[in-house]
């Protein structure tokens, strides 16, 4: 009735897809620096450098809806929410640059089969997440936004037992114990970023059900 | 006109029983527009109540005598009046009132007093020809109109509002509101005792008419009559404003200083139009209508529905129920007093 002739501030929808594209990238980057470790051709650094530069202009984005968030009058949906999801993305996006950044710290040369695996649910999370975000704005696409997150969360588990398998694995008898160590990190940081994207999908369901 | 021999003792009670009934109208949501000024800090209890009785009681300044005299002598025919009716009335009006305050439901007291006039006059007269329809049609009329009212200045109040602060945040907006809310209560305040005090001030200058103690001439009505049913609102509004914390602000819709301000005024508007117009309308009713349009404007799931779906009882049932009861109360006031 009177809702539809508030101000409809679309531009927060538009933002945080923007926003999800980022993550996106900078998934697909980890994931292409990861299948790449050890192959002597790539170029890692120009990979890391990739994610770094996501990673910064999904920080910008994020500023943008924050100083949005104190200029509008009205939000399309609760501003709370707002701010969680913006926040959710932009943490699954920091903790990718960790995961970038550790190859190097940790002087990482060889990618594992259990590594390969976690980049590669990592992208096809954000791909989802980022799908997601982008139906937001439209109320007809409320099924099929819940069954991406959905989706989401169902991945998170599969990593989660690819991680144990994983760390279980380092801690064999007779492992090397400097690298037991660093992969156990590096495979944390890259389960990390599930949980990220877990929790973003888990405030766009409370977004859903509060709006539907 | 029965009405001569009633002796000066009936008709001070009667009179009595009318400001009792105006006064507890004050106490019980006069406060009703200055529940959000408390809660926003804008004023204390204290002052806010003093600010709402001061401008219930201001009315009498600013708006003419045509909803006193649509109650008093355009909704039954005088002349079939006596004080065994407004007896009726009174108690008709006084008992739905209990009933519906024990039931919780939203009831009207302007709705109860009309409905107690005419169930009483119908019983009395034992036909409906002692209605005149003109004006109690408009009364029924009103009682969907001024919540549908309310709630379309108050939502496009909040619609206007909203494109006016477009790029601040609430909270920047809710600076400039602090002291927007006071003028928009003030205003409520006003339309409220312009509208309320005068269904008294009808009743009483029509049991005055039947006791040969004023005419349908409003200049033969007592001026006192006026001031007192004022004060009466007044004093009833500083006395019960304060023992209200929520009221329907926190009901129906959670309100802040800037939907407060949407609310009253948008009650303010239509109680300012109805009063000018002479219509007798509930304040009540008129500021929910109000308050569910600013929710509606923000949050159509921010209305609680089920709160608004007791008013439509209300409606409906109050007219008759009151007016049922007058019936009987008259019939007993003929036997008894």
């Amino acid at each position: 009735m009177f809702s539809s002739l508030m101000p409809q501030r679309k531009e927060f929808f538009q933002l945080l897809a923007a926003h999800s594209e980022k993550v996106v990238a900078g998934a697909n980057a980890t994931l292409r620096l990861i299948n790449s470790l050890g192959d002597g051709k790539t170029d890692l650094g120009a990979l890391v450098n990739e994610v770094n530069d996501h990673e910064h202009a999904g920080d910008q984005i994020k500023a943008k809806v924050i100083e949005r968030l104190h200029q509008s009058f009205t939000t399309p949906i609760n501003r709370d929410q707002i701010h969680s999801l913006i926040d959710d993305l932009d943490m699954t996006l920091n903790v990718l640059q960790s995961v970038a950044n550790a190859v190097g710290m940790y002087n990482i040369r060889q990618s594992t089969s259990e590594a390969r695996e976690l980049a590669s649910l990592s992208a096809d999370a954000c791909m989802r997440l980022n799908r997601a975000v982008a139906a937001l704005s439209d109320k007809t696409r409320g099924a099929e936004t819940l069954n991406l997150c959905k989706e989401v969360e169902e991945i998170e588990s599969k990593a989660d037992k690819i991680q144990h398998k994983a760390i279980a694995a380092l801690f064999q008898e007779g492992a090397n114990l400097w690298n037991t160590m660093r992969m156990r990190e590096f495979y944390s940081l890259q389960e990390a970023v599930l949980d990220c994207c877990q929790e973003a999908a888990k405030m766009i369901e409370e977004i859903l059900i509060e709006n539907s | 006109m029965e009405g001569l021999t009633m002796s000066i003792w009936t008709l001070g009670v009667l009179i009595a029983v009318a400001l009792a009934f105006d006064f507890m109208n004050g106490f019980h949501d006069g406060a009703n527009s200055i529940s959000t000024i408390v809660a926003t800090g804008a004023l204390t209890p204290k002052q806010a109540v003093l600010f709402a009785a001061f401008f219930n009681f201001a009315a009498l300044w600013i708006f003419q005598l045509k909803v006193a005299a649509t109650i008093g002598k355009g909704t039954v025919d005088p002349k079939f009046v006596d004080y065994y009716v407004i007896f009726g009335a009174l108690i008709g009006a006084l008992a739905w009132n209990i009933i519906t305050w024990y039931y919780g439901i939203p009831s009207s007291s302007s709705h109860a007093l009309v409905g107690g006039l005419v169930g009483a006059t119908v019983a009395k007269s034992g036909t409906g020809d002692a209605i005149i329809w003109e004006g109690f049609g408009k009364i029924l009329a009103f009682i969907i109109i001024s919540p549908l009212v309310g709630m379309l200045i108050g939502g496009l109040l909040m619609v206007l509002v909203a494109w006016i602060f477009k790029n601040r945040s609430q909270y920047q907006a809710a600076g400039f509101f602090k002291y927007a809310q006071l003028f928009a209560a003030g205003a409520y305040s006003l339309g409220h005792g312009g509208n309320d005090a005068q269904k008294t001030i009808g009743i009483i200058w029509l049991l005055m008419i039947t006791a040969g103690m004023a005419t349908k001439d409003q200049s033969t009505l007592p001026m006192w009559v006026v001031y007192s049913c004022y004060f009466a609102i007044a004093w009833g509004t500083y006395l019960g404003g304060w023992r209200i914390v929520k009221t329907m602000g926190t009901k129906i819709t959670k309100l802040n200083s800037i939907s407060g301000s949407c609310a009253s005024m948008g009650g303010a508007i239509t109680l300012g139009l109805a009063t000018l117009g002479g219509i007798p309308v509930s304040t009540t009713h008129t500021i929910t209508g109000a308050i569910i349009g600013v929710g509606a404007a923000n949050d159509v799931k921010a209305v609680r529905w089920a709160i608004t779906g007791n008013l439509f009882v209300a409606w409906v049932l109050t007219i008759p129920a009151s007016g049922l009861i007058a019936g009987v109360a008259w019939w007993i006031g003929t036997k008894f007093l």
